[in-house]
């Protein structure tokens, strides 16, 4: 009897419930987070004729300027543009003596009158106004469908 | 009209709308990252790894090309060179450029927008990154 008590005293000891203790544990999250520039370009510019047909320009007549915004997250990008060296769309004959300007200004994060050349970014989003000409040096411009790419870039 | 003809003629409808769907606007967007890097190497070669990005609900088509500090193109292998990116996504692209005898090279890597057929955009976005890659001795 003496025995059947203590082992009663002993089970109920270990039967006992252990105190829970709090466990923690790191959950790590990591990210690397690098400088980007884009460029949404908007709609398409259009060109229109001066009056003797000489020059094609997106500022001549009805003509109108394409649009892209620009975002930086560095104040370490330029914009620039790429005059076309040739129409990617022109009647035969219309490509011929032709010599082709391109310019930019923006407003926003950035304000640049129009211009050419590499110009530095502000961070932030820029609103980016392209325009272009096409001169022929001799004779007009035949009747036909023109098109031409200027490249817009972020650097 | 039979039904088959009926169900073949459903079913072509049905196919064009999701072409449709499909089709991208004109209009394109993209972005890239990083925009500037040093990369050192052992070899004859240095690799960058850039991520064009597409930050819009639309797809667009994005070529990778590569020029030097004079935007003379350079030939470099690209892994993939163009491709089709889906709207807010982004890919890696590997971009392998050979020292050619130099112990530095400076070079840009340049995500450029490609109109797709049919649209008359007239501005094409180029969005180019700089690096220099050193030949360590």
């Amino acid at each position: 009897m003496k025995n059947f008590v203590k082992f009663a005293v002993l089970a109920a000891a270990m039967a006992a419930p252990l105190p829970a203790y709090a466990v923690t544990g790191d959950v790590q999250f990591d990210a690397v987070v690098n400088n980007t520039c884009t460029i949404a370009v908007g709609p398409a510019g259009v060109l229109d004729t001066n009056v003797g047909q000489t020059v094609l320009s997106s500022s001549t007549g009805a003509g109108a300027a394409g649009t892209a915004i620009i975002t930086a997250t560095s104040a370490a990008y330029s914009v620039n543009v790429n005059a076309p060296a040739a129409f990617t769309t022109a009647p035969v004959g219309g490509g011929t003596n032709v010599t082709f300007a391109a310019n930019y200004a923006t407003a926003g994060a950035t304000t640049l009158a129009s211009g050419t050349g590499a110009r530095p970014l502000n961070t932030g989003v820029s609103n980016v106004t392209v325009n272009m000409s096409a001169t022929k040096s001799s004779g007009s411009f035949p009747t036909g469908t023109y098109a031409a790419v200027v490249v817009l870039r972020c650097e | 009209m039979s039904v088959n003809t009926q169900s073949k003629f459903i079913q072509s409808v049905c196919a064009a709308a999701f072409a449709l769907a499909l089709l991208p606007f004109g209009a394109s967007a993209q972005a890239l990252s990083p925009m500037r890097g040093t990369v050192s190497s052992y070899t004859d070669n240095f690799a960058v790894r850039v991520f064009p990005a597409n930050p819009y609900n639309h797809r667009i088509r994005i070529e990778i090309r590569v020029y030097d500090q004079d935007f003379n193109p350079v030939k470099a292998r690209v892994s993939p060179p163009s491709f089709t990116l889906g709207g807010n996504s982004s890919r890696p692209v590997n971009v392998l450029i050979p020292f050619d005898g130099n112990t530095q090279r400076k070079i840009r890597v340049c995500a450029e927008s490609i109109p797709f057929p049919g649209k008359t955009s007239n501005i094409k976005a180029q969005i180019c990154g700089k690096f220099l890659g050193t030949r360590v001795q």
